[in-house]
């Protein structure tokens, strides 16, 4: 009898104990949204530092060590992540092949703004499937989280009801969030922006915004003091009265332009964690909003 | 008028949306939809790429003032969901008459034919590849730091780049800590006819390993540590001829500014036993560089390279370099190269240009 009870609870023990499932994101905004669906039954590693340029990330091998041991990859897809291939091609890591239940893109379904008519080099060298920035836009996010879910429901069915109520949850966060949200953004006077990298087009799209122009001249493609100067008599015609810009981006043009302008510089982070202000999702937006607004 | 339609037909599914307006987010998607094309239309066809390199060259010992170097055409693509194939066909120019070669030809399996999991994450190569002796010598052309290949390789591997027919294993060794990563890569293939020999037809098996351990020293610093091993049976020779190397390559990048700074140090050092007229010395040879990332746009680099023991001659050369990018499809490059052996100088212009699916990759600082 002693002997059966012990058993069970070994069982039991066993089963509490279950290791969480091995997950590896290539940015911390995914970590961030995974942590929320997945609970204490994912341990999450993000590949890249919250303040780099996603599209720009250095594919090491150490990044190739931590996918070996995944059970699932996702990344944004859309080819934002440039580098993610080429670490899922070095991993020998059967689970997180293309086409296999732990490989998650969390763009699927999500229709791209940008995208070009015909792909050429000549626009610009990092959008080629439409702008890839989908996370800054919350509605955006949900999608995002949901196709999340069903990968984690793939890989881990008998947790099934565990994500799906969680999903429920920050979905449901989200939607709060949205109405503060869109009340902050609603009272920002300042509708018109120039941003640097055409990252901001749906959060844009969402809080009523509008981004004139790109200091980039396309994206991926830095400026030339020709566009910067375009740039100028466009912020003077048009009485824009912010630049939005990530922090990684080199601050000489956008400088150049403030200071024979006058425009104000918004510098933010774009992902989470980049900041001690902004280490979720909810205060990265909320922290972008107020930053506009101030 | 699509608009119109698309909200009289979505009237009726607004109830069930979450958003705050989730028509309009409806309609918005249905848009973006229609005026979209078709995501990845060349789904099935492998990615295509050409590169074109030319040279102009002024002063000792230059051959034709403008040379196309090399037009290379790098055909990848996935195979079915376990393999990868690459073909690279390279026409190479010597003062106006040209030759294809066969660059590289493989497939890599990603997974074992029976094993549910490769073990270690192992991959196989089978083909024709650059092998990984060192890191110079797996670095294409257009790929290169510099102008041209350091000489030591030209005067250890091949003239070119030392690409062999064989069977190749790469898999990680564990090793505690996330923060470094240790890899062997096991290779058996067509030896012979490596430069420093006299032996001119592949035709010996030969076995080469590669054991590379990276380490991410901080958050922006990197460094790797390769030790290289060359083994061919030779019946020519009395013992089996060995050439053994060791590469060290440091990285700085900083985060925050994204793709606009960088600094790389980096050596490779060669050195070769066992073979006939050895008369007790090992030739050896190194090369140690350095690049630094101005802005987007300009890395200026510096090269030595010494050689001492291979046919008799010691060879000693030092270059100055300074590359410009408009982005990473069309670079141009200068640089000046001393001779110190020979006493000679050139001037050298480089334009290089890369057409096709090559997908956007920051420079070479990234590979
Ligand atoms: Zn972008």
């Amino acid at each position: 009898m002693i002997y059966l009870k012990s058993f069970i609870l070994l069982g039991l023990s066993l089963n509490l104990w279950a290791a969480p499932i091995k997950i590896v994101t290539t940015l911390p905004v995914l970590k961030n949204i995974t942590e929320e669906i997945g609970g204490d039954k994912v341990s999450v590693q993000s590949l890249a530092d919250p303040g780099q340029d996603a599209h720009f990330v250095q594919p090491k091998p150490t990044f190739m060590k931590k996918l070996r041991e995944a059970k699932m990859f996702i990344e944004v897809g859309l080819d934002l992540e440039l580098w993610g291939q080429k670490i899922v091609d070095s991993a020998g890591n059967p689970n997180v092949q293309r086409g296999k239940p732990g490989r998650v893109f969390a763009s699927a379904g999500v229709s791209t703004l940008e995208t070009p008519a015909i792909l050429s080099r000549e626009y610009g060298d990092v959008h080629p499937y439409g702008n890839p920035h989908i996370w800054l836009d919350p509605v955006l996010v949900k999608k995002m989280a949901k196709n999340i879910c069903n990968g984690l429901v793939a890989v881990d069915l008998p947790n099934k009801a565990f994500y799906e109520a969680n999903l429920k949850i920050f979905e449901s966060k989200i939607d709060k969030a949205l109405v503060i949200w869109e009340k902050k953004a609603k009272s920002i006077a300042q509708k018109k922006l120039v941003t640097y990298h055409r990252s901001w087009s749906y959060f844009a799209r969402r809080f009523g915004f509008d981004v004139l122009e790109q200091i980039e001249v396309k994206p991926g493609i830095p400026p030339t003091p020709k566009h910067r100067d375009e740039i100028m008599a466009l912020i003077k015609d048009a009485g824009v009265k912010t630049i939005l810009m990530e922090l990684y981006y080199d601050k000489t043009a956008p400088e150049y332009i403030a200071k024979r302008t006058g425009v104000k510089i918004v510098q933010v982070p774009i992902d989470v964690g980049a900041i001690p202000e902004a280490m979720d999702y909810f205060s990265l937006i909320t922290y972008i909003l107020d930053k506009l607004a101030a | 008028m699509v608009k119109a339609i698309l909200l009289l037909g979505l009237v009726s599914l607004s109830a069930f949306g979450q958003s705050t307006d989730p028509l309009i987010d409806r309609v918005e998607q249905l848009e973006d939809k229609i005026n979209s094309p078709q995501q990845r239309p060349n789904l099935f066809n492998p990615g295509i790429t050409a590169f074109g390199n030319m040279l102009t060259c002024a002063g000792q010992n230059c051959g034709s003032i403008f040379q196309l170097r090399e037009v290379e055409l790098d055909v990848r693509g996935s195979i079915d969901p376990w393999a990868d194939g690459v073909i690279i066909i390279a026409v190479e120019g010597h003062d106006g008459h040209f030759h294809v070669d066969v660059e590289e030809g493989y497939a890599v399996l990603k997974k074992l034919p029976i094993l549910d999991d490769a073990p270690w994450g192992l991959t196989l190569k089978a083909g024709r590849y650059l092998q990984p002796f060192g890191r110079f010598n797996q670095i294409h052309l257009h790929d290169l730091p510099q102008i041209n290949q350091p000489l030591v390789i030209k005067a250890f591997l091949d003239d070119h780049a030392f690409s062999r027919v064989g069977f190749s294993g790469e898999f990680f060794i564990p090793t505690p800590g996330e923060n470094n990563s240790l890899r062997l890569n096991l290779n058996l293939i067509n030896g012979g006819g490596l430069a420093f020999i006299n032996v001119p037809n592949p035709k010996y098996p030969a076995g080469l390993g590669h054991l590379s351990w990276f380490w991410d020293l901080a958050a922006e610093h990197d460094l790797e540590v390769g030790l290289s091993a060359y083994v061919e049976h030779n019946p020519a020779n009395p013992n089996p001829i060995q050439l053994y190397g060791t590469d060290i390559n440091y990285k700085w990048r900083p985060y925050h500014l994204g793709d606009k700074k960088s600094f790389l140090l980096g050596g490779e050092l060669f050195v070769a036993n066992g073979f006939k007229g050895l008369n007790n010395r090992w030739p050896l040879g190194f090369f140690v560089w350095s690049q630094y990332q101005l802005n987007q746009w300009f890395y200026p680099s510096v090269r030595y390279s010494y050689a001492q023991g291979v046919k008799n001659e010691l060879l000693q050369a030092a270059g100055v370099y300074l590359t410009y990018y408009t982005t990473e499809f069309l670079r141009l490059r200068a640089g000046y190269e001393y001779d110190i052996g020979k006493n000679q100088n050139q001037f050298l212009f480089e334009l290089n240009f890369v057409l096709g699916s090559h997908p956007v990759e920051p420079y070479w600082v990234n590979r």
